[in-house]
């Protein structure tokens, strides 16, 4: 069974133990850095903790490792729907919905 | 070059917090200790979230950055930037060689820094200024460890913020 995302009747294959077996992971799109305007490239992030501030505030911590390349490949053919695992569902949500 | 712990931070911004709380009078001051000392692999980054309660708008009246370079490395950079959540553009940045502690004092990127666009008091300020965070629309701090070892040191971020209600 092939395993991908399945968006506006594409089908993008790519291998789900590319993600590290990270606990929570989606992908972050980052289409403005500076750095490379022209070149967007692609994250894979992990929540690592939470803090409750006593103003009641939030503090949220995030390590962002560079996706596999073989994923990066795959999602920098496929902008649009890297842009939307980003708003809408985490990209391990979006692999069982097609599963 | 100047260097702090922790407990010196909190020291100096609770003596600031409590002089600008007279100024400001019903404005609430509120510090925010948003240090981190997670492991951040060379080549990743690490973002810091900071949301206000719902209801409410923090903007940053003064803060305190102090990292040091990541033990080992041999070459590369390490940067801290301050952005909006949303806009995903880098509002403020001071970006520092691998062997260089990353260091924002006394309103400004300090020591050794390589480039920024907040060298100036009156640079910072105006940065400060038009960065403003609310639930929906939280600010974020990056920290990029472009080295060739872990960081494995602890970013401290000591944050000294106006709070104020948002209009109904």
């Amino acid at each position: 069974m092939k395993t991908g995302i399945y968006y506006k009747g594409k089908f993008i294959e790519f291998d789900p133990t590319q993600l590290e077996k990270e606990e929570k992971c989606y992908i972050v799109y980052e289409p403005y850095e500076l750095e490379s305007p022209e070149n967007p490239d692609t994250f894979i992030a992990t929540k690592t903790r939470e803090a409750k501030h006593e103003s009641g505030g939030t503090i949220h911590y995030h390590i962002h490792k560079p996706a596999p390349k073989k994923l990066r490949d795959i999602l920098k053919s496929c902008k649009e729907e890297i842009k939307v695992s980003r708003d809408k569902k985490g990209l391990r949500e979006i692999i069982k919905a097609v599963q | 070059m100047a260097t702090f712990d922790k407990k010196d931070l909190e020291r100096m911004l609770s003596d600031i917090k409590t002089e600008l709380t007279k100024k400001l009078g019903k404005k609430r001051i509120v510090f925010v200790d948003a240090s981190s000392n997670t492991t951040v692999p060379a080549g990743s980054s690490e973002t810091i979230t900071i949301q206000p309660p719902q209801g409410k708008i923090w903007r940053i009246l003064m803060m305190n950055i102090s990292v040091s370079p990541p033990n080992s490395s041999t070459t590369g950079t390490h940067k801290i930037v301050l952005s909006h959540s949303k806009l995903l553009q880098w509002h403020m940045v001071g970006v520092y060689e691998y062997n260089n502690t990353i260091l924002f004092y006394k309103q400004v990127f300090t020591g050794t820094v390589s480039v920024t666009n907040a060298s100036t008091p009156e640079e910072s300020r105006a940065l400060l200024d038009s960065i403003k965070a609310t639930y929906d629309y939280p600010m974020q701090f990056r920290y990029y460890n472009d080295t060739d070892a872990d960081q494995t040191n602890t970013r401290v971020i000591g944050l000294l913020i106006e709070e104020e209600d948002e209009a109904e």
